[in-house]
């Protein structure tokens, strides 16, 4: 017997932990879907659609970012929640399967089946309620670019083909890092998971900004820049700022599973 | 199949729990385990299931390490807790989410066990009571066909039939390859049903023996008057429940409270005896 990894078993341990998990998963999604339909219908009342211009749907913008961190959070911090409850961790922790089926069984349903959950559900709703509003408006604005070639922008475009979410393409390690964040503080905390994982976030964010400003005006406080120019390409700083944040991620997952490992019951 | 070596372990380092303690439990056996309050009787049961990890010494179950929680040991290990959760949902279900990780699991055995405890297989396991919940635990356990069966304070909750009925089976359940650790306060409920007793006290086994070596070392009696020849007696009734050295080979009925009693409060002149 495979005592590290069987997919057979990886198999039934799915089908296992959508008992636990199935539940809290469909309640935070059609939550999800409550919200994102109440707000678009308090955006987009035909009173405000009376006077539709090119910013009446910008209230998306904010709306995918926070609802997608709360949604991708609470999954992550919900999933391993159980094990600081005893009677729900032994039997976890005795299921036969190995650590490492049963840390990549999280990972599979805070990841793999959460992350494009929410694109779903945002898309459907977004799609649903700016068709609506398109059977019976068009917003149109266009322009010459510097080559005389005319440009025309759809003010009413649905969400997943604006310019604006083709930006956040280069923030795409987000979620696996708010993911590998929670996931953590669902083994580690015992209780009150998520405020404690929340208050831990906001703790290290500070003290990092802080330090990491402190350091700098420190080296550069009257200085001048004399080297290449690699560091004032955004670009370059954006690729850099991805890598660390994919190490990180790296580094919080192999943190999880080792705790995950170590847990006690 | 338990093999422990000078195993120490505490939840805080100040405060040790076991204290180089060492044991061997073999299979075709019924062991009861008994201690007082925060002697560490579910800990010792955690640390053979690797639900906690001991500070040093070995552990060996069945050739394996508890501690590495491989799924080769975890599907021969059936772990009765004493507190536990159960899903909200119906047997069939729990038993198709559960079952198939079990290579041996006897389906029909567990029907049997649901039938003879009289579950309701229509309602759903959260809204069962906390005897019918235990008792869809124990039959499920047990249809694992696990090897090692562990099991906190089973009895706890189980009305007065159910009891009769967990006796039973239990003892129906074991078999030669079986190896079966009871932890108990109910001493009475494990009446007739264990072979051998494990006494825990300071930190370590304060006595293990079968019953049969107790009752040919020991005789419990009743008597009218204390003598030099007692070791331990309580007063009864009709004089006093006593335990003395089995000099004649007289045969009595082991009274596992008394021996408990007998022990926690004369230690030293036990010790002789089991040694």
């Amino acid at each position: 017997m495979n005592n590290t990894f069987n997919i057979n078993r990886f198999g039934l341990l799915l089908r296992r932990q959508w008992l636990d998990f199935g539940k809290i998963y469909l309640i935070s999604f059609g939550v999800l879907i409550g919200i994102l339909a109440f707000i678009y219908a308090i955006s987009l009342t035909d009173e405000r659609l009376k006077y539709i211009s090119f910013n009446t749907l910008n209230f998306r913008y904010p709306l995918f970012l926070i609802t997608g961190l709360l949604f991708v959070s609470i999954i992550a911090n919900s999933y391993f929640m159980q094990l600081g409850q005893k009677s729900k961790a032994i039997i976890n922790i005795l299921t036969p399967a190995s650590t490492i089926e049963k840390f990549l069984c999280g990972i599979f349903y805070t990841v793999i089946v959460a992350l494009p959950s929410y694109l779903l559900c945002f898309y459907l709703t977004d799609l649903i309620f700016v068709s609506s509003i398109r059977a019976t408006h068009t917003l149109v604005t266009s322009y010459n670019d510097y080559n005389g070639k005319k440009v025309v922008i759809d003010n009413l475009a649905y969400f997943f083909s604006t310019p604006t979410v083709k930006q956040f393409l280069q923030f795409y390690y987000v979620p696996f890092l708010i993911n590998a964040v929670f996931l953590l503080g669902s083994i580690f905390f015992q209780s009150f998971h998520y405020i404690k994982t929340a208050i831990s976030v906001m703790a290290f964010g500070v003290i990092w900004v802080t330090l990491t400003i402190f350091i700098i005006k420190k080296l550069t406080d009257n200085t001048v820049w004399v080297g290449s120019h690699y560091w004032q390409d955004e670009q370059n700083i954006y690729f850099l700022i991805s890598l660390m944040s994919i190490l990180i991620t790296l580094v919080f997952w192999f943190i999880s599973f080792i705790r995950l490992k170590e847990k006690e019951a | 199949m338990i093999n422990i070596n000078n195993l120490n372990f505490g939840y805080s380092k100040h405060k040790p729990l076991f204290k180089n303690m060492s044991m061997r439990l073999s299979n075709g056996h019924i062991y009861g385990l008994l201690g007082k309050n925060g002697a560490g009787k579910s800990t010792l049961l955690k640390n053979l299931a690797g639900l906690v990890y001991a500070q040093s010494g070995s552990l060996e179950v069945m050739g394996f390490n508890p501690a590495k929680r491989q799924p080769a040991l975890l599907e021969q290990i059936c772990f009765i807790p004493e507190e536990f959760y159960l899903p909200s949902v119906k047997i069939d279900a729990y038993l198709k989410a559960n079952a198939p990780f079990y290579k041996n699991f006897d389906h029909a055995y567990f029907a049997n066990l649901i039938k003879e405890f009289d579950i309701p297989v229509e309602q759903k396991l959260i809204n069962m009571s906390y005897g019918q919940k235990k008792k869809v635990i124990i039959a499920f356990g047990l249809a694992t066909q696990a090897k090692l069966v562990i099991m906190d304070e089973p009895t706890n909750g189980l009305d007065i039939p159910s009891k009769a009925q967990f006796r039973k089976i239990m003892a129906s359940a074991m078999t030669d390859e079986r190896c079966i650790i009871i932890s108990t306060h109910q001493v009475r409920d494990l009446d007739n049903l264990i072979d051998t007793v494990i006494m825990l006290d300071d930190n370590d086994i304060a006595l293990k023996a079968t019953v049969e070596e107790i009752t040919a070392k020991l005789t419990f009696k009743k008597v009218k008057e204390i003598d030099d020849s007692i070791i331990y007696a309580e007063p009864s009734l009709s004089g006093y429940n006593a335990v003395m050295p089995n000099y004649h080979q007289e045969e009595s009925k082991l009274d596992m409270e008394l021996l408990f009693n007998a022990i926690l409060a004369e230690k030293i002149k036990f010790k002789p005896l089991f040694s």
